[in-house]
């Protein structure tokens, strides 16, 4: 089998257990930071406005909070909101462990601490370069943590199902021949009629095997069998 | 186009997913896809600053503006390496001019500063779509794929502006402390200069990401196709059809196969029989020749490291750790010196630097209180007492209470016997057992262990006489419960007979 080019990042627990995620790269990370810098400074210059009457001791109590804001905001968000600042959230993605556990406060806090060196020369230069060169789009402050950003799944409900009544697969099928009917079934709306003939034709030589329930689109027999291992029965 | 011989994983992405593929192929195909933008626009920009030395800002604005037709380049080459067709630089160079030519002005003109350039010209170059034909087919792709294309160009020309900026950053972090320089008059004092340095730093940041951006376009382009023409199902499909075909095919040879196998391996079953016993000579004498080939210098590993290591030093203990002074030392100066502010009247400083000690002192006693049970069990020795967990009330399903017993059990349990409770008596010999190994010898059992592991727990008491019975009794005990093989007469009433050498003797 040769190796196909993707994003993908697998881990296998102890228990024999195969883990994997989709890796995300240097743009929707470089999008999620700009949206975080974003918000903090909005809230910096709210709380700016309302200790300015302080006078000298407003502004202490305003670089002590900035300070505060700088560091611990994505400490804070990532550990007790499941790896996700604000602009993560919105890009939908968020950062874990490298063994795709949760992420833990020492490597919330390394590899935010580390943010220190990613930034230098300016505007995050190494970060980006170190992002889009290592393997799994970690920058320094994630090797040195171990740690990784990754899309969370978005659960999506079952689309509307062709109106076919379902009917046994004439052979048996493996795991992935079963997810490639079934992904034909589900995306029946998406792909265009044309294109749907084409793809039925070319398994034209296992639907014709059956002669028993014959049907005359292969297209409508494929439905039939998706419907049927996407559990209908009826 | 081969989808049988497509290089990446064809599944359905998110856009933000493609843009990720775009920089994993960029990185694994970089020489070529650099080479062969670079190639072009270097030799046009030098080409142009040789010729306007002074104005040497229109180079780099020429080259950025030809941008459209310098990404033709890095796509053409990726386009033919996603369905493995191995192409040589010199010959994708050789196609550049067809490439450059495609509907080049309408890309320079209206189209220059399009934000979802890098996905759309794919359609261009290689579905080869002019005009009203382009337009829909673009209006297709663009569904839910247009704001990730924007976002992309967006975000690379940030990075772009970046890179310049840290370039310079770069060079003013190097310069040592000890030099000052003045930069600003650097700047004007050297102006043609530093606009060199200025377009070649730009060009060659261009060049760097000009790549990135193609491809990732690409990728986008790509993604979209698979999920509207499904090619992971075709794929899979194809898969599918002609392993059922190869299949059909084998079905009458394997019946005609299977029978010429088990004829062969017949004949080999009578022919190797005899051979048994010169084969154990020969496998000792091959674990012999294993053992002296083991023995040789390619099968030991000596490794000579060496390098510093600190010595093993006695540190010598203060009387009073130098931090505590320091902490006591800061503290009565702090407390000096609020004195000295409140006496002054300015009272809200003060007042501040209390609140943050109390929040630091707030802060330890919030970790103490939260690690309070692992602290204490580092400071306090926990005593045996409290680890002893209470007897057990029921060992695998029987109850060993002291007060479930009768008074006198060989009786009780010859009695059962007699009356025909077999099952009963020896469960009650066997309970009555363990129950005294609780409450007299003080073994402490847990509901987790197993008969065997009571065993095993009473023959580390070294007590011969108790672990022989124990074992006998377990046995009985299992074969009949488990078993459902019932002891003779004889043997039960042994048993009764040892209990009272055991138990009512000791």
């Amino acid at each position: 089998m040769q190796h196909l080019f993707d994003t993908t990042y697998e881990v296998e627990t102890p228990e024999a257990i195969d883990l994997s995620a989709k890796i995300a790269g240097p743009a929707p990370r470089a999008l999620a930071y700009t949206i975080d810098l974003s918000i903090r400074l909005l809230a910096l210059l709210l709380i700016l406005a309302v200790l300015a009457f302080l006078g000298e001791a407003g502004w202490g109590v305003f670089f002590i909070l900035s300070f505060a804001m700088e560091w611990f905001y994505p400490v804070l968000f990532e550990v007790l909101r499941q790896g996700q600042t604000p602009g993560k959230k919105m890009l939908g993605i968020a950062v874990v462990n490298d063994d795709l556990t949760p992420v833990t406060w020492s490597t919330s806090i390394t590899r935010n601490l580390l943010r220190a060196i990613d930034i230098l020369p300016f505007a995050y230069a190494l970060g980006i370069i170190t992002m889009a060169c290592t393997q799994h789009f970690q920058r320094l402050g994630d090797l040195a943590a171990g740690s990784v950003v990754i899309y969370r799944k978005k659960y999506t409900t079952v689309t509307n199902l062709p109106p076919v009544k379902p009917s046994p697969p004439p052979i048996p099928l493996s795991i992935e021949d079963q997810l490639a009917i079934t992904s034909f079934t589900q995306r029946h709306q998406e792909i265009s009629s044309a294109r749907q003939q084409e793809l039925a034709a070319i398994l034209q030589p296992l639907i014709n095997q059956n002669k028993k329930d014959q049907h005359n689109n292969p297209v409508i027999h494929l439905h039939a069998v998706g419907n049927w291992l996407l559990g209908k029965r009826e | 186009m081969n989808l049988s011989k497509i290089c990446i994983n064809a599944r359905p992405r998110t856009p933000w997913e493609a843009v990720d593929l775009g920089i994993v192929l960029t990185r694994a195909w970089w020489l070529p896809l650099f080479l062969i933008w670079f190639i072009p626009a270097f030799s046009l920009f030098i080409l142009l600053s040789l010729v306007l030395p002074n104005n040497s800002w229109v180079a780099y604005l020429v080259v950025w503006w030809l941008k459209p037709i310098f990404d033709r380049g890095p796509l053409y080459i990726a386009s033919q390496r996603l369905f493995n067709e191995p192409i040589s630089l010199r010959a994708a160079l050789k196609k550049l001019p067809t490439l450059y030519t495609k509907d080049a002005l309408l890309w320079l003109t209206f189209r220059r500063l399009s934000v979802t350039r890098s996905f759309d010209m794919p359609i261009t170059i290689l579905e080869q779509l002019r005009g009203q034909e382009r337009n829909r087919r673009q209006s297709i792709l663009h569904s839910q794929y247009k704001s990730t294309a924007a976002w992309l160009s967006i975000i690379l020309i940030h990075i772009e502006m970046v890179f310049i900026i840290a370039a310079a950053s770069f060079l003013v972090i190097m310069i040592p402390d000890n030099i000052t320089l003045d930069y600003w008059s650097i700047a004007l004092e050297q102006q043609q200069l530093v606009t060199w340095a200025y377009n070649i730093c730009a060009f060659l940041t261009m060049s760097l990401i000009a790549p990135f951006y193609a491809v990732c376009g690409f990728c986008l382009y790509i993604s979209r196709r698979i999920d509207l023409e499904a090619w992971d199902i075709e794929i899979r499909f194809r898969h599918l059809a002609a392993a059922y075909q190869s299949g059909q095919k084998n079905h009458n040879l394997t019946s005609t196969l299977l029978v010429i196998t088990l004829g062969i391996f017949s004949l080999g079953a009578f022919t190797l029989a005899p051979k048994n016993a010169i084969a154990q000579t020969a496998e000792q004498q091959a674990k012999q020749a294993i053992t002296h080939i083991m023995e040789r210098q390619e099968f030991r590993r000596i490794e000579k490291v060496s390098g510093w290591r600190l010595k093993n030093q006695i540190e010598e203990e203060p009387e009073v750790p130098a931090w505590l002074k320091f902490i006591a030392k800061k503290i009565t100066h702090f407390i000096k010196s609020g004195n000295v502010q409140k006496n002054n009247g300015s009272h809200f400083v003060s007042i501040i630097e209390w609140l943050l000690w109390a929040l630091v002192l707030g802060l330890i006693g919030l970790i103490v209180y939260r690690y309070r049970s692992t602290l204490r069990s580092f400071l306090i020795q926990p005593s045996k007492k409290s680890l002893s967990l209470p007897p057990p009330k029921i060992l695998f399903g029987l109850d060993v209470r002291k007060e479930s017993l009768p008074q006198d059990i060989v009786m009780a349990v010859q009695t059962l016997w007699q009356q025909g409770q077999h099952r009963n008596a020896v469960s009650l010999l066997y309970r009555s057992l363990l129950s005294r190994l609780i409450h007299e010898h003080n073994i402490i059992l847990c509901d987790s262990h197993t008969e065997n592991e009571c065993v095993r727990i009473v023959q580390e008491l070294n007590n011969h006489t108790l672990s022989m019975y124990m074992q006998t009794l377990t046995t009985t005990w299992q074969q009949l419960a488990y078993g459902h093989q019932h002891p003779t007469e004889a043997e039960v009433k042994q048993l009764c007979q040892q209990w009272e050498q055991v138990f009512d003797h000791a």
